[in-house]
């Protein structure tokens, strides 16, 4: 490395300092770093594997199997163009997603995607509460005692500065989820039928499988993700290369994605083979029985503990933010009440309310989890158009606006979306008046 | 009767941008010709700038008026004092800025306030002989005014403005035209402060600020930001520039920041550095990063403990850049050794009789702290002292450099979260 250079003095001793971990998070050096293994991308998505995500994919497996396995291929694709799209904005602009909505596109526009972007988070702050309330049931230790106080330490955690000091633990729970793709090959699932069920595209126009799809293309493609990556792509300054930022995340939508696609074929192997529908947590740790046997609640929990909590902290945050900077108003956790009510009013409410819908009785949390999946897929549409109308601005982006192709998947991803929410939307409003499909 | 060429505006004092968009351009016939798209301001001295033109939609293109042909602007629309439009294209010159691309909704500094601003609404009047950009509305009665339909919210008065004079803007809105901001308010404010706004700031827009400031005024910001956005910045500085804001630095800080840039980086910039100032900096950049070794500045001054309070005064006065900030003498052994001794206080020794030995006026109770202890150790053996200063020594006794209070500060106290989205996510 050091010796490139001709530099009369000793090369530095780096060893000694803390170097090495800080250049590692930077994915501009290493061979690892190349792949996009520690990239923005790879969080951005794999944070779709939230609460949210795993009960929608666990449902999805256990009401359907394998057959709509397809469907993942395709919302890979979109995801990584609507990943893409996100982080090229991000190096091109060195702007976040609220700033180049309120400044390019007006504030009436602003005030509605930002509005759209508050509800779509509202709901899943709501999931990761219901998800440390389920997390909690599965150790035996009722929702009521359990979310109140999860909340109350969440509030302290980040607004007393102390929340990167256990950001690392709720981060390594999570990975407990990767035990779905071992259990899913231990689950020895007829891997030919996946393998058909992957390529070949099948419909039913049933409303539990209409509202599965749509809460797996908003579980998948969450807003949220695109402001993560573009922010974080657009912080990166000077280390921010647009081909860089476009590896990181294609690989970070091909690897979340695939973590899905296997708890889909572990549930489907296994749940939907024994003809079990999910209802509780307890139902989707089921699931993990190949791999953790009896222990499959314990690996479940714990994971769905970590991801929940991880979630309940930076969205409420990330919320507040994506407001505040998008309107003006004053914001940062170290402020007071009185300088920055808007900011702290958003933040502390967003947890209050994510923890009250959590406590609510007679909650069916599977249920409750995919429909604030199915609320993110139906908003998604607004956030997609926002980004294609910038990201295709000359002024905005110079040279990098879309190629044809780009835009040809990119409208079809919000077509697609569309047609689906209005069948969703058709069917609830047809239900309520007591007719079924 | 209406007075179609007065030389005075007939409206109220002042009126926002925004209800004046979008509406009616009308000649001196009173025939609807175009529609408000744009106001074009010139900026130069002047902490009010004066509207130097308009854009006006006419069907499909863009044209652009100069500011002789407009009478009038208010809430009603603009009028020209002409009876023919002359129909130039419009195309941006150096200088000039447009209201609503360039700066309405956009992030602005307010330098009175010291902190960041979004232009909700901007304050248009006429004074001088001419209008004016005034003030921006950065209310939430500002918002109001453009979210609701005009004809109910049209009107509604800003709460709070902040004088166009104390409102710095960013070259960096503006791509298409050399723009010359200056960015001489901020440059006056404290560096913490400054060092405040460019942490809230997206990355390319701290870079202009840093830009814009004097290499001592850069460096004192650099050292009160965030360490490791403070390294992005350096990065993407020139780098012959970014060599004389290291240089500027404290050695500490300087070793800090260069051990979060890539190793080439740091190589080339410090082959740029003064050689001083970059020796000072290699050795630092050899020590943990969490010990008294990574937490001192090599920074401070030692003599030997035979020589007398005057002589020790006349040398402090000699020193070139005696360092700051000075609270103590360290005295060593003999002349040329490193070995320490003891400490001697600056009130001790300015007060002493000037024939006194510094021998004499060593602190009998002093401490100090060897290169590998852990930071936090060093920090809380300050804060438990109350020592505003520590020696650091290594395996030999040999004094190697000085932990300094504000430094050991920030292991207790980390700085909270900055006030920027991307760093909620920034890991």
């Amino acid at each position: 490395m050091g010796d490139r250079s001709n530099v009369a003095k000793p090369p530095l001793e780096l060893a000694a300092r803390s170097r090495r971990e800080r250049f590692a998070r930077r994915f501009s050096v290493g061979p690892l770093a190349y792949l996009g293994l520690l990239g923005p991308g790879l969080i951005a998505a794999n944070a779709g594997n939230d609460a949210g995500g795993v009960a929608t994919y666990a449902s999805v497996g256990a009401e359907f199997g394998y057959s709509l396995l397809w469907v993942m291929v395709l919302i890979t694709v979109s995801l990584a163009l609507v990943q893409e799209m996100a982080a090229r904005m991000g190096a091109v602009t060195g702007k976040g997603f609220s700033d180049l909505v309120r400044e390019q596109l007006g504030v009436r526009v602003a005030a509605f995607v930002i509005g759209t972007l508050l509800v779509a988070n509202a709901g899943l702050v709501v999931s990761e509460f219901v998800g440390i309330g389920a997390a909690a049931e599965l150790f035996g230790i009722s929702r009521y005692v359990a979310v109140p106080p999860m909340a109350l330490l969440v509030w302290w955690l980040v607004t007393r500065g102390s929340y990167r000091r256990v950001e690392k633990v709720f981060l390594a729970m999570t990975f407990l989820f990767f035990a779905y793709p071992i259990a899913a090959i231990l689950a020895r699932p007829d891997w030919a039928e996946v393998g058909r069920q992957v390529v070949r595209p099948s419909l039913q126009l049933d409303a539990n499988y209409i509202t599965l799809f749509i809460a797996m293309v908003g579980t998948t493609i969450t807003p949220y993700m695109q402001l993560y990556i573009q922010s974080s792509v657009a912080e990166r300054g000077a280390g921010a290369s647009i081909r860089e930022a476009r590896a990181d995340a294609y690989f970070g939508a091909v690897f979340a994605d695939l973590i899905s696609g296997f708890i889909i074929i572990a549930t489907g192997a296994t749940l939907f083979v024994a003809g079990t529908h999910i209802e509780t947590a307890a139902d989707a740790a089921r699931a993990l029985r190949p791999l953790a046997g009896e222990y499959a609640q314990i690996v479940f929990g714990a994971g769905l503990f970590g991801a929940s909590m991880l979630a309940a902290a930076v969205l409420p945050l990330a919320t507040s933010y994506t407001v505040t900077e998008a309107f003006g108003f004053e914001k940062g956790v170290s402020r007071t009440f009185r300088e920055a009510p808007v900011f702290l009013g958003l933040f502390t409410g967003l947890i209050v309310v994510g923890a009250a819908v959590a406590l609510l009785p007679g909650l069916n949390v599977i249920r409750l989890l995919v429909f604030t999946q199915v609320l993110n897929g139906l908003l998604l549409p607004v956030v997609l158009v926002s980004i294609l109308r910038l990201v295709n601005d000359r002024d905005v982006m110079g040279a990098h606006t879309n190629g044809r192709v780009y835009n040809l998947l990119a409208w079809a991803t919000v077509a697609a979306v569309v047609t689906l929410s209005t069948i969703y939307l058709l069917i609830t409003v047809l239900g309520l008046f007591g007719l079924e499909i | 009767m209406r007075v179609v060429n007065s030389p005075h505006p007939s409206t109220a004092p002042s009126i926002y941008l925004s209800q004046v968009l979008g509406k009616p351009v009308l000649d001196a016939n009173g025939e609807r010709v175009a529609t408000v798209r744009d106001l074009i301001v010139r900026f130069g001295g002047e902490p009010h700038p004066p509207i130097s033109g308009m854009v006006a939609r006419e069907g499909k293109r863009d044209i652009y008026l100069d500011w002789e042909q407009v009478a009038d602007i208010s809430p009603q629309g603009a009028k020209l004092s002409t009876f023919k439009v002359d129909l130039r294209p419009f195309q941006r010159r150096d200088g000039e800025a447009m209201l609503r691309r360039d700066i309405l909704d956009k992030q602005l500094i307010d330098v009175d306030g010291r902190r960041l601003i979004r232009a909700n609404d901007l304050q248009l009047a006429y004074s001088e002989g001419q209008y004016r950009l005034v003030g921006v509305d950065v209310s939430v009665q500002g918002l109001l005014r453009r979210l609701g339909p005009s004809r109910l919210t049209g009107s509604i008065q800003g709460r709070r403005t902040i004088d166009w004079g104390d409102v710095e803007s960013f070259a960096t809105d503006v791509p298409m035209v050399r723009l010359r901001v200056s960015h001489e308010g901020l440059s006056k404010l404290h560096p913490v402060d400054i060092a405040h706004i460019v942490d809230a700031l997206s990355y390319r827009q701290g870079q202009e600020i840093l830009e814009s400031l004097d290499d001592e005024t850069a460096a004192d910001t650099v050292q009160e930001m965030d360490p490791e956005a403070a390294a992005e910045l350096m990065e993407g500085l020139n780098r012959e520039r970014a060599a004389d804001i290291l240089d500027e630095m404290d050695p500490d800080d300087a070793a800090d920041l260069l051990a979060d840039l890539p190793e080439e980086s740091a190589q080339e910039l410090l082959g740029l550095m003064e050689p001083d100032e970059s020796d000072a900096v290699r050795e630092l950049l050899t020590y943990e990063e969490d010990t008294a070794g990574g937490l001192m500045t090599t920074d401070y001054v030692a003599m030997p403990r035979d020589i007398t309070a005057h002589e020790a005064l006349a040398r402090l006065r000699a020193l070139e850049e005696p360092p700051a900030p000075l609270y103590h003498v360290y005295t060593v052994e003999a002349e040329g050794s490193e070995r320490l001794s003891g400490v001697v206080s600056l009130r001790d020794l300015v007060i002493a009789n000037s024939d006194r030995p510094l021998a004499s006026l060593e602190d009998p109770d002093w401490r100090f702290v060897n290169m590998d202890e852990p930071a936090r150790d060093v920090a809380r053996l300050m804060a438990e002292y109350n020592l505003a200063a520590v020696p650091v020594v290594d395996g030999d006794g040999n004094i190697q450099g000085v932990v300094l209070v504000d430094d050991a500060m920030d292991v207790l106290h980390p700085d909270l979260w900055t006030r920027r989205l991307s760093r909620v996510f920034h890991k």
